[in-house]
């Protein structure tokens, strides 16, 4: 067991692996990890969700400031490609197809269909969404909650089934799972790993 | 992202980062009794958002981070990560300092001992407000003490205002810093936090980086500069040198 294939996923990445080996999103703050995974065919995914969706002004997903978190994101996640949503500034996109929920969950599932599976298959369990600064100036929008609904309104829509989560609170998390066989773990400082 | 940079242009930003930070860990010196601290390699970076977590150490590591905004003649945020002994030795120094900690028997009081009721009576004189209004969901699981957050608070409030001043000194630009935010965890956490409250709507972020390091003391940390999206061009003009590279 010592010897696993850790396969880390960055913000903003998605990994998919097979048969064994491990992915692991190390510390998550307001970013929401998503783990995926059919264990028909033993394969697994994960999304390392970093915005909620494009920030106002940049791009035509941007909503409303303050507008409820991902509800009008859903009707993307359609298994399209993750195309970007904000244009931001061309070329600088190239290396994060998880930035937002939408088409991050989105191309995850994409990426998790064309090595075989089928999405019928397919469960995920969440970690992050927290809010680690305590600020006098209380922030106008909680971007870990969001980042949180936001996930999981696409993977409803994609109806993919959230088995478990451990969303939310002000503790940073690293979401760990394995291929061989689905087991998901999260761990936060100073305590042991858990099951998820 | 913001084009590039001339090497005059990256000097005399990597030369901005660096008077600021030694401004701030001179302020921090004196809350150690002038113990020497000294820059490590002052640099201008453009950071991808995926290596940001791997740049300033083990993602799972233990910070502090205290951030400020920037707002007026320049919009940005002052980031200051210590690593986690180096905030708890200057949050005692710093209560120290203000006599709180003679009344704790030398130790900054436990977890929890403000918010509960045998121990208000011991509640900090000077630093008896809270340094933030209290949230809707006050945190359950912080592990130091309000105390030491106060003080850790305070001293991120010295060192980035000191940054700041040299910073507007410098530059002739009024910068005013928010109220700071503070966060305790894992530095990969605390930093895909803190882009994600600036919003940050670029793969990569510009970042003015100063290491330090204590000499005989062991602190060690640094003080990130992070110019808001279009802001560097302000930034450079501020010092003569905006216009074509």
């Amino acid at each position: 067991m010592g010897n696993e294939r850790l396969v880390l996923v960055r913000i903003a990445e998605i990994q998919v692996i097979e048969d064994d080996g491990v992915l692991v999103a190390l510390g998550l703050g307001s970013c929401v990890g998503v783990a995926m995974y059919d264990p028909a065919r033993r394969i697994a995914g994960m999304a390392h969700v970093f915005l909620p969706e494009a920030p106002a002004g940049v791009g035509p997903a941007a909503g409303a400031k303050g507008a409820p978190g991902g509800r009008e994101l859903a009707g993307s996640s359609d298994g399209k490609p993750g195309r970007p949503e904000g244009g931001g500034l061309a070329g600088v996109h190239s290396g994060g197809p998880a930035r937002y929920a939408a088409s991050g969950v989105a191309a995850l599932i994409e990426a998790m269909e064309s090595r075989g599976t089928s999405r019928s298959r397919l469960w995920a369990k969440l970690a992050g969404g927290a809010q680690l600064f305590l600020r006098g100036d209380a922030p106008a929008v909680d971007v870990g909650r969001r980042n949180a609904e936001a996930v999981q309104a696409a993977l409803a829509a994609a109806g993919v089934p959230v088995l478990a989560a451990a969303l939310g609170g002000h503790v940073g998390r690293t979401l760990r799972l394995w291929a061989a066989n689905g087991r998901v773990t999260v761990s936060v400082p100073g305590q042991a790993e858990q099951e998820l | 992202m913001e084009g590039e940079l001339s090497a005059l242009q990256e000097d005399a930003l990597r030369e901005l980062g660096n008077i600021g930070a030694g401004n701030a860990t001179t302020a921090l010196s004196q809350l150690l009794g002038d113990q020497r601290i000294r820059m490590v390699s002052p640099a201008v970076r453009v950071v991808a958002l995926s290596e940001l977590t791997d740049r300033y150490g083990p993602p799972e590591s233990l910070v502090t981070g205290i951030c400020v905004g920037i707002r007026q003649g320049l919009a940005g945020h002052l980031v200051l990560l210590l690593d986690t002994p180096s905030a708890q030795q200057l949050a005692e120094a710093l209560l120290e300092m203000t006599g709180v900690a003679a009344k704790h028997g030398g130790r900054a009081a436990p977890a929890g001992a403000l918010s509960s009721p045998e121990a208000a009576p011991g509640a900090a004189p000077g630093l008896d407000s809270p340094p933030w209004p209290a949230p809707d969901a006050p945190p359950p699981e912080r592990g130091p003490s309000d105390l030491r957050l106060s003080a850790l608070l305070e001293l991120g409030n010295i060192a980035v205002s000191a940054y700041l001043n040299a910073l507007a000194a410098l530059t002739g630009l009024v910068l005013v810093p928010s109220v700071p935010w503070l966060a305790q965890d894992m530095l990969a956490a605390v930093l895909n936090s803190l882009l994600a409250e600036i919003g940050l709507s670029d793969d990569a972020v510009l970042v003015i980086e100063t290491e330090f390091a204590g000499e005989r003391f062991a602190i060690g940390g640094r003080i990130l500069l992070i110019p808001a999206r279009g802001q560097l061009k302000r930034l450079l003009e501020a010092v003569g040198l905006g216009g074509a590279q």
